[in-house]
């Protein structure tokens, strides 16, 4: 008598709903560079996992959405929404709202800045400065600028960064596991 | 467990110990090797697990962000761990993510399928644990360690345990025939003293006694005994000696009574003799001569019984052809014409057989020579002692002269001589006496 393992969480399905998602936007047409923003999205709720908000963060209400706000620009088209249709981040439905500008900001958990707000970004840095919101970019050039986690392909790979100093100042704790797969800018160490 | 019986007491003792020694040691060595056999095992898979659970911890973002190369530079951690053949990690199809190989030969495996977290299969340990961080699973690591070393050691250990033990069953044979000694020296040593009193049935020997144990209880109780039977041996000695002492008196008493008797005999029959010379009839002397004669043929069993070894009973042979040679002495005038035919089986007969014997041949054979034969007429008379099948003695005395006549029963009759021989035979010797007239006279006596 052999059994497998069987370690399945409950959010298996989760996980397999995105990996269908990722192959499924591989053979939709009419998108722009779909597998790298289909990869992205994937690694926004990815990020959720391996990160605490603040205390002061109500995430603890669980009939409230878990909110992600796009500035700018939305590269993924309908494909987040579509993705986060019946999916949960930190046991929240998730919201996707759209913001033009910065001063529209409202409510987000979690701000995807796209490549098209790097003209603004100390705007958008300092508007956002010690609130609770997880910063994620999306442009070389928004590395070490005051963005938590900013995404870049390296390699033919997608990459990540993650601003120590920008997270230690919103109150975000992270896990060593997400801190060893990313490059660390702004360090504490350099601020010592 | 018969063979034992038959051994030395010393190898005994020895074979037992050594049995004792061999049974616990090797079920000690048996046990302890268990156990660091189970040690080593258990320590090898707590380090694998331990070592799969930090490599699948760091494993868990390169699974979630799927990053195969970090996945495998986490892997290539195990190339510290010497022992670690293989390492990988699948994902949550199950599918391989990354691998580590310490030899390029080595294959991926498939997702492994087993009952248990571990599995042993001879040469490898198989380690398979889930990769979970938060209750999410993101894949499972897969670790496959050479048990090489693992054996090594164990063989090593049985090659020490086997030598150590070879050295105390050795160590435990040397004391064992030394201090095998100290119980089987003294079971030797009483063997020995017993077997020397045996020999030379010296009842005075003792065995020293070295300790208070059970063997020196045992010495004391053999001791006693020993002087039991001594001072037992010592009484006999005493009382045999007193009673050969008291026999020696006894037949020297009996062999003067028998000589005195003899000599109180041959008196009266001197007596008779001497009275004799003053009868002048001759019925008279005859009654005197023939008194004289029974005399001396009692007189004649006391002689014979005096000197017989045992005092008690005589030759009868010999008393019997001296009896007639007596009769030579009464009867000098007829003997040179009769025969005698003595033929007497070699038989003792006691006292109270031999005199009334003695009697009827002398009533008998004087009888026969009296009446038998006619003044110059020549005969034989013979004297037979026979011993029946039953085991009954027939004493026969026969003539072949004139017969007694025919209407004379010598039951019934004057002649003393016969009555007497009748008396003799049927009340002494509580036999019967039988007459024979066919050829001669024969006389049977059976008793």
């Amino acid at each position: 008598m052999s059994r497998r393992f069987n370690y399945k969480s409950q959010s298996r399905k989760r996980v397999i709903l995105c990996f269908l998602f990722m192959l499924f936007g591989e053979i939709i047409p009419g998108f722009s560079q779909p597998s790298e923003y289909l990869l992205k999205a994937v690694f926004i709720e990815k990020f959720t996992r391996f990160i605490e908000w603040p205390e002061c963060h109500q995430l603890e209400d669980s009939s409230k959405s878990f909110i992600i706000g796009i500035l700018g620009e939305n590269p993924f088209d309908v494909n987040l929404a579509a993705l986060y249709k019946n999916q949960k981040i930190k046991n929240k439905p998730v919201e996707i709202r759209h913001f033009r500008q910065v001063d529209n900001i409202r409510g987000c958990d979690l701000l995807f800045i796209s490549k098209s707000e790097k003209n603004h970004i100390q705007q958008i840095v300092d508007y956002l400065d010690e609130k609770p919101v997880l910063t994620v970019g999306d442009s070389d050039a928004l590395s070490g600028k005051g963005v938590i986690i900013n995404m870049f392909v390296s390699d033919n790979k997608i990459r990540f960064e993650i601003d120590e100093r920008a997270m230690n100042r919103a109150g975000f704790r992270v896990s060593y596991l997400l801190l060893k797969e990313a490059v660390i800018v702004n360090s504490n160490r350099d601020m010592r | 467990m018969r063979i034992l019986h038959n051994i030395p007491i010393k190898y005994k003792i020895v074979i037992i110990i050594l049995s004792i020694t061999l049974l616990v040691i090797g079920l000690g060595f048996y046990i302890g090797m268990f156990h660091y056999e189970r040690n080593l095992k258990t320590d090898l898979i707590h380090n694998m697990e331990v070592n799969a659970k930090l490599i699948g911890e760091y494993c868990v973002t390169p699974l979630a962000f799927n990053d195969s190369n970090g996945a495998e530079r986490v892997l290539s951690k195990l190339q510290a761990i010497p022992f670690v053949v293989y390492g990988g990690i699948f994902n949550e199809q199950e599918d391989i993510f990354a691998s580590y190989k310490k030899l390029e030969e080595i294959t991926d495996p498939p997702f492994p399928v087993y009952g248990n977290k571990h599995i042993f299969d001879g040469r490898y340990l198989h380690v398979i644990q889930p990769i979970e961080y938060e209750n999410i699973l993101y894949g499972h690591i897969y670790l496959v360690g050479s048990l090489a070393s693992l054996n090594k050691k164990i063989q090593e250990a049985k090659t020490f345990m086997i030598a150590l033990f070879g050295v105390l069953i050795l160590f435990s044979f040397i004391l064992a025939i030394k201090l095998q000694n100290l119980i089987s020296q003294p079971i030797l040593k009483l063997a020995q003293v017993t077997e020397q009193i045996s020999n030379e049935a010296d009842l005075s020997m003792r065995v020293k006694k070295k300790g208070s144990d059970e063997l020196g209880l045992l010495y004391d109780g053999f001791n006693a005994m020993m002087e039991q039977l001594h001072q037992r041996e010592l009484e006999r000695d005493r009382a045999e000696e007193e009673i050969k002492s008291s026999l020696r008196e006894k037949e020297v008493m009996l062999k003067e009574i028998h000589h005195r008797v003899k000599n109180n005999l041959q008196i009266i029959s001197s007596l008779l003799s001497l009275q004799s010379n003053h009868v002048h009839d001759d019925n008279a002397l005859a009654m005197f001569i023939d008194c004289q004669n029974r005399v001396r043929s009692m007189a004649l069993v006391h002689e014979k019984l005096y000197h017989a070894p045992d005092l008690a009973s005589i030759n009868f042979s010999d008393y019997v052809e001296t009896l007639i040679m007596g009769l030579q002495t009464t009867y000098r005038s007829d003997f040179h014409r009769i025969q005698f035919d003595i033929d007497i089986i070699d038989v003792a007969l006691a006292i109270d057989q031999a005199v009334p014997c003695g009697l009827l041949i002398h009533e008998l054979v004087s009888n026969s020579i009296k009446h038998a034969f006619n003044s110059h007429a020549e005969g034989l008379i013979q004297v037979k002692l026979r011993k029946n099948d039953n085991g009954d003695l027939c004493l026969s005395v026969r003539d072949n002269g004139e017969g007694i006549p025919e209407d004379m029963d010598f039951r019934n009759t004057d002649s003393l001589g016969l009555r007497l021989a009748v008396v003799l035979a049927e009340k002494q010797l509580k036999g019967s006496i039988t007459l024979d007239r066919t050829s001669g006279t024969a006389f049977y006596i059976h008793f």
